[in-house]
């Protein structure tokens, strides 16, 4: 890409046309239907009981007065209904105008509307109408409070078919029809599911228009902190432009609409994508720093850079793409768009960030050359040098600190709690919310689910029994107190039997046989009662109001209903309760659960990816271990302080764990190549640390920023995922300060990557010293004990100095001599590639005999006892044949020593 | 708005200005009235078989022995007795329409055996859980509804007028599910071969279509087969007429209390 700039930004430039015409075809879905678990059986049982009895897709209009038994109010109430039946896509208005009022009084029964067609006005007449409404168990708690103080009207209402914006047109209807109806002396407002929905819709609408110029701005500041370039902000923020304008245009695309998750993918780009560029950008200027011109400068940071950024944003897409493997159709959405905008992300910065910084003059500030970071000084250098002499000092309380934190966090986790409250993701001054509690105050909670009790056999609901058990689990749910109002077929038979025996409240019970039941369920039946009863009698249904807006408190009472109908039920009656409410609820806590365990499966994939990156499994380990601990503590902090996990705040792992893992990857690839350079860990922790501290203390604030830029949402939810999330991500910078370079220190590192590129020759794989391992081992000793290179005549070994280590010769060739004391060198072999010398000096410190040099450029592996110390940690296996083979050698070399006279097969003693 | 009445309206309009059709023009309570003088009958006994269609299609069938005696001034009294199913075998519904809209009911339920007296009852319910109003199944009363000839239509390959019937008293308006109907009457025999009823905005609720016209005796037709189609509900119920019998002199106590509970 730094070679071909016109042709990968005309390209970028192509595609960046063509996804952003797409993006009027975006789609926002507000129903809530993606929240459900996809294949789930419990759906199949929803969708029947709505064919059975109709939509409970449930808005109630609640009409408010000091008594609502007055001219005034009914009138409301007449108009309000008659025009909710005329909205379009209601197919049922229950109020005190559509009910009937079924009454009986000695051998007379009335079986009339409860208001006539004209509204009475007669103070009597209003005192009857009252008296027949409170006296009704189908009415009251239901359709008007006890206290005669407020009056429902219950409007069922579904999307006509192909219609898309069903939940604003339909909220903005009754809206009119409400203000139509409201004045002095009659509050009257609306609450159900489409306001809520249409209310969800408004304001991730206005979520983003605040949001994102937020994180933009964020962006910008902290980008300006870190680089402190002009073009290391205006290059992240382009790519992070141009990659949210693929995204929306990829998912509009392939038709994933837009939601409460995917609609945090553009704030997500701009807190996330960005921290390739940083650490892109920062290594070119780290290049420009040390001398190197421009475009030398950028093609060793695109080679440095290549492998670590591939590495990440393939763990970060995978942690991402994870929720793939869910159940719940929000969250697969989520994971497909996240991971491709991830992907959109990887693939403009690789497409514009090398043109841009080719075209773009050098930075001022790193036109002169610098050896500045070669002396600690200046912020940041000065306390990671202090940091990692902090970090040897005090190793094991470290680990102690941090262990015993991890702990006490599990701690939090006993009580961490399970409870999706979609209600309460809005905000408490929000209209939803303060409607919402005062309708179960006023009368029956806003939220409804139904209870199916289906006896597998026509007139099944016409045996006495069942309606019996019915009328028992009505009482139970009522007993409970979590439960509002009930109504059911059972209170319809027991109102009859009582108005069909003059009123008597002796008769308010289920009758005898299932004659009678049948002769009065004739009588009953219409659309009134189709809602509770099926077409066949087969089955009936229980309609459950309530106000319970916690998936914990709402799992609790379906529980209880399970327990109660094992215990009450005969097994042939099939009685569950179902509902869209019912599946949100399932679905709600099994994705809370489901995005943990997507998270851990996550997780054991990143570990292995980086025990292949680093050959070691227990590097791989070792690389989570600063990840993980994090995440234990957040949910642990939740469990304690109280903060449920619900839909939003499982995902803070598998978001947090993508990002904050790449870190840990940067961290350690540095780690490995200053190891390969210093051959010293302790030496190789400070320098990554220089190296590297600035970048990840600039990235995780920024990310955290970033995050913290969610506190502006509209969303409850949102709000806390940004501040726990941005917990994280600072704890997550702790843990990569302290954590990881202690852990890193105890074992050596090899990337995959210098493996493949070290060569070796032939005979270097059959030398005597790499007898009987294999070629990944023989590189693995090379890389561990470090390649030396050594221009042609630079001696290797002075005769008479103290050597500890041992030379194989890579590639090239030395000579060994002996020099003499007028100054000529008497030689005494030349050695190829395989060649060793200086075996004895590793186990015994030795005054040299010969002196060693360079007859031609050379690559010479040094082994010392640190070395073998870190083959020795990195594969005992490994190491034992190593030191089988030094030992045969340094046998051979007595062998020699005691037979003089033999010519040594290997090389002379030096 | 172009609803099909209003096609049918514009089309007769057309039809009539060209002299397609060469009758003198009657008006609609004219049809409406020679219609009653032509299939008035003093009384009469249907045993019915009603076949109740849910939504998904699902039916269920119920039998009833219907008798009605015509009394002054439009006023019959009713008797609907049930045969089946067995549960409810027995019940039955005896109506006496009154002058005054507030029609005496009394309700039979063998379960309960004292028969109940319904007070007051509401036109607008549905007959026993079918797509039938009380007011669908009585005659038409001409006195508290206004009928205007719409023009004419081909129903079934048969001419029929079309006339539109709306409550002409405000009682009637607020005692009427409809706010108005259409009625398609056959011009050979005067007999209803349709119904549209339109609810209270307006809006088409349900359709009544009649066929196998049988002459039952002299300028009298019956239907052996009704059907109505609830089209906002998506229900349906079909009525088959097994037997049926006119004038064969029932008694006025053959419509009492007391015969109710036999």
């Amino acid at each position: 890409m730094a070679d071909h700039p016109v042709a990968a930004v005309v390209l970028t430039l192509l595609l960046t046309l063509a996804l952003g015409a797409q993006l009027p075809r975006l789609r926002i879905d507000e129903s809530a239907e993606g929240l459900m678990v996809e294949r789930d059986p419990a759906r199949a049982f929803y969708e029947q009981a709505r064919q059975r009895f109709g939509s409970d897709n449930l808005t109630v209009v609640l009409v408010k007065a000091d008594d609502v038994f007055t001219p005034a109010a009914l009138t409301a109430v007449r108009r309000l209904s008659d025009g909710l039946e005329r909205v379009a896509g209601v197919s049922r208005v229950e109020s005190l105008t559509t009910t009937r009022n079924i009454k009986g009084e000695g051998d007379a029964l009335t079986t009339d509307p409860l208001v006539g067609a004209v509204i009475p006005t007669a103070p009597a007449e209003l005192a009857r109408l009252r008296a027949d409404a409170l006296g009704s168990r189908v009415l009251v708690g239901n359709l008007v409070a006890a206290d005669g103080r407020a009056t429902a009207l219950v409007v069922y209402a579904d999307a006509r078919p192909g219609e898309t914006a069903f939940n604003r047109r339909f909220t903005t209807d009754v809206d009119a029809l409400v203000a139509r109806e409201t004045r002095p002396g009659l509050t009257i407002y609306q609450v159900g599911a489409p306001m809520t929905k249409a209310t969800y819709a408004q304001y991730l609408k206005a979520d983003q228009r605040t949001i994102i110029p937020l994180s933009t701005v964020v962006l910008i500041v902290t980008l300006f902190l870190a680089v402190r370039t002009l073009q290391g902000v205006v290059i992240p923020v382009v790519t992070a432009v141009v990659s949210i304008v693929w995204s929306l245009g990829l998912m509009a695309v392939t038709g994933i609409p837009l939601t409460i998750l995917t609609a945090i993918i553009p704030s997500l780009m701009l807190a996330i994508g960005f921290t390739e560029d940083v650490h892109m950008i920062s290594e070119y200027h780290h290049r420009l720093e040390h001398g190197d011109d421009k475009l030398t400068a950028l093609r060793t940071m695109l080679g440095e850079s290549a492998m670590p950024i591939l590495v990440t944003t393939a763990t970060t897409v995978l942690g991402f793409g994870s929720l793939i493997t869910t159940d719940i159709t929000m969250l697969i959405q989520f994971g497909y768009a996240s991971a491709m905008a991830l992907t959109a992300n990887y693939v403009v910065t690789m497409l514009l960030l090398p043109p841009m910084l080719r075209w773009w003059a050098v930075p001022r500030r790193l036109r002169r050359v610098a050896l500045v970071d070669e002396s600690p000084h200046g912020g940041i250098p000065r306390l990671m040098q202090r940091l990692g002499e902090f970090n040897l000092r005090w190793r094991v309380p470290i680990l102690v600190a941090w262990g015993a934190l991890t702990l006490a966090s599990l701690a939090g986790w006993l009580t961490l709690r399970v409870n999706t409250d979609l209600i309460s993701f809005f905000p408490e001054r929000s209209a939803i919310r303060q409607r919402v509690a005062d309708l179960s105050r006023s009368l029956a909670g806003g939220l409804a689910f139904y209870v199916v009790v289906d006896t597998g056999h026509d007139d099944g609901i016409k045996n006495p029994a069942v309606l019996r058990r019915i009328a028992g689990l009505q009482d139970h749910l009522a007993a409970t107190g979590r439960v509002d109002k009930t109504v059911s077929v059972a209170d319809y038979v027991r109102k009859m039997h009582r108005e069909m025996h003059g009123g008597d409240p002796a008769f308010e019970t289920i009758p005898e046989t299932s004659d009678q039941v049948a002769q009065y369920l004739l009588m009953l039946e219409g659309r009134e009662l189709e809602k509770f009863v099926d077409f066949k009698a087969a089955a009936a249904n229980i309609v459950v109001r309530h106000h319970l807006t916690g998936s914990g408190d709402l799992s609790a009472l379906l529980r209880d209903i399970e327990r109660h109908v094992a215990r009450d039920f005969p097994p042939t009656v099939i009685v569950r309760a179902t509902g869209e409410e019912v599946l949100f609820n399932n679905a709600s806590d099994y994705m809370a659960v489901n995005e943990l365990t997507s998270f851990s499966s996550t997780f054991v994939i990143i570990g292995v990816i980086h025990a292949l990156l680093f050959m070691s499994l227990k590097a791989g380990i070792l690389s989570l271990i600063p990840n993980v601990v994090p995440i234990l503590m957040l949910y642990g902090f939740m469990g304690l302080v109280g903060i449920p996990l619900n839909t939003s705040t499982a995902m803070i792992a598998t978001v947090a764990i993508g990002i904050a893992v790449d870190d840990t990857v940067h961290h350690m690839v540095t780690y490995s190549r200053q190891l390969n350079e210093l051959h010293d860990q302790r030496r190789a922790m400070f320098e990554t640390l220089r190296i590297e501290g600035r970048p990840i203390i600039y990235v995780s604030i920024a990310l955290a920023a970033g995050f913290l830029t969610l506190v502006a949402s509209n969303f409850v939810a949102t709000v806390y995922f940004g501040v726990l999330a941005a917990f994280v991500m600072l704890v997550a910078m702790l843990a990569e300060l302290t954590l990881t370079p202690i852990l890193m220190v105890s074992i050596p590192l090899l990337t995959v990557w210098d493996m493949v590129r070290l060569r070796m020759s032939g005979d270097v794989r059959r030398a005597p010293l790499f007898a009987g391992l294999s070629r990944w081992e023989a590189r693995k000793v090379v890389l561990l004990g470090g390649l030396h290179e050594y221009e042609a005549g630079a001696p290797v070994i002075v005769k008479g100095e103290i050597g500890t280590e041992m030379y194989m010769v890579v590639t090239g060739r030395i000579r060994v001599f002996d020099p003499l004391p007028d100054g000529r060198e008497r030689t005494l072999t030349a050695l190829g590639p395989g060649g060793v010398i200086g075996e004895i000096g590793v186990l015994t410190q030795q005054v040299r005999s010969a002196s060693v040099v360079a007859e031609a450029r050379s690559e010479l592996l040094r082994l010392d006892l640190a070395a073998l110390e870190r083959v020795r940690k990195w594969s005992p296996y490994t190491s034992a044949k190593l030191f089988r083979n030094i030992a045969r050698m340094l046998g051979e070399r007595l062998r020699e020593a005691t037979q003089p006279g033999v010519e040594s097969a290997l090389s002379p003693r030096v | 708005m172009t609803s099909p009445g209003a096609v049918v309206a514009l089309l007769s309009i057309v039809l009539l200005a060209a002299g397609a059709i060469p009758a003198a023009a009657q008006s609609g309570l004219e049809i409406m009235k020679r219609q009653r003088e032509l299939q008035h009958v003093r009384d009469e006994e249907e045993r019915q078989v009603l076949r109740l269609v849910s939504k998904s299609g699902a039916t269920k069938e119920r039998r009833v022995t219907r008798w009605v005696l015509s009394g002054p001034n439009d006023l019959d009294k009713i008797l609907v007795r049930f045969q089946a199913p067995r549960d409810v075998e027995n019940t039955a519904l005896l109506t006496w329409e009154a002058a005054d809209g507030n029609d005496d009911q009394w309700l039979y339920l063998p379960s309960v055996k004292k028969p109940k007296r319904i007070a007051a009852s509401s036109k607008k319910n549905r007959f026993m859980g079918t797509d039938f109003a009380y007011e669908d199944l009585r005659s038409e009363p001409l006195a508290v509804h206004t009928y205007t000839l719409l023009g004419a239509d081909v129903v079934d390959g048969a001419d029929c007028f079309v006339v539109d019937a709306k409550p002409a008293t405000e009682r009637q308006a607020a005692d009427s599910g409809y706010s108005h109907r259409k009625i398609w009457i056959r011009k050979d025999h005067y007999v209803t071969v349709k119904r549209e009823f339109y609810d209270r905005q307006d809006r088409l609720e349900k359709v009544e279509t009649s066929r196998k016209l049988v002459n039952v005796a002299g300028t009298i037709w019956r239907s052996d087969e009704l059907e109505m189609h609830d089209v906002q509900n998506g229900t349906r119920t079909l009525v088959t007429i097994e037997s049926r019998a006119i004038n064969r002199g029932l008694r006025d106590d053959f419509f009492s209390e007391a015969e109710l509970i036999r």
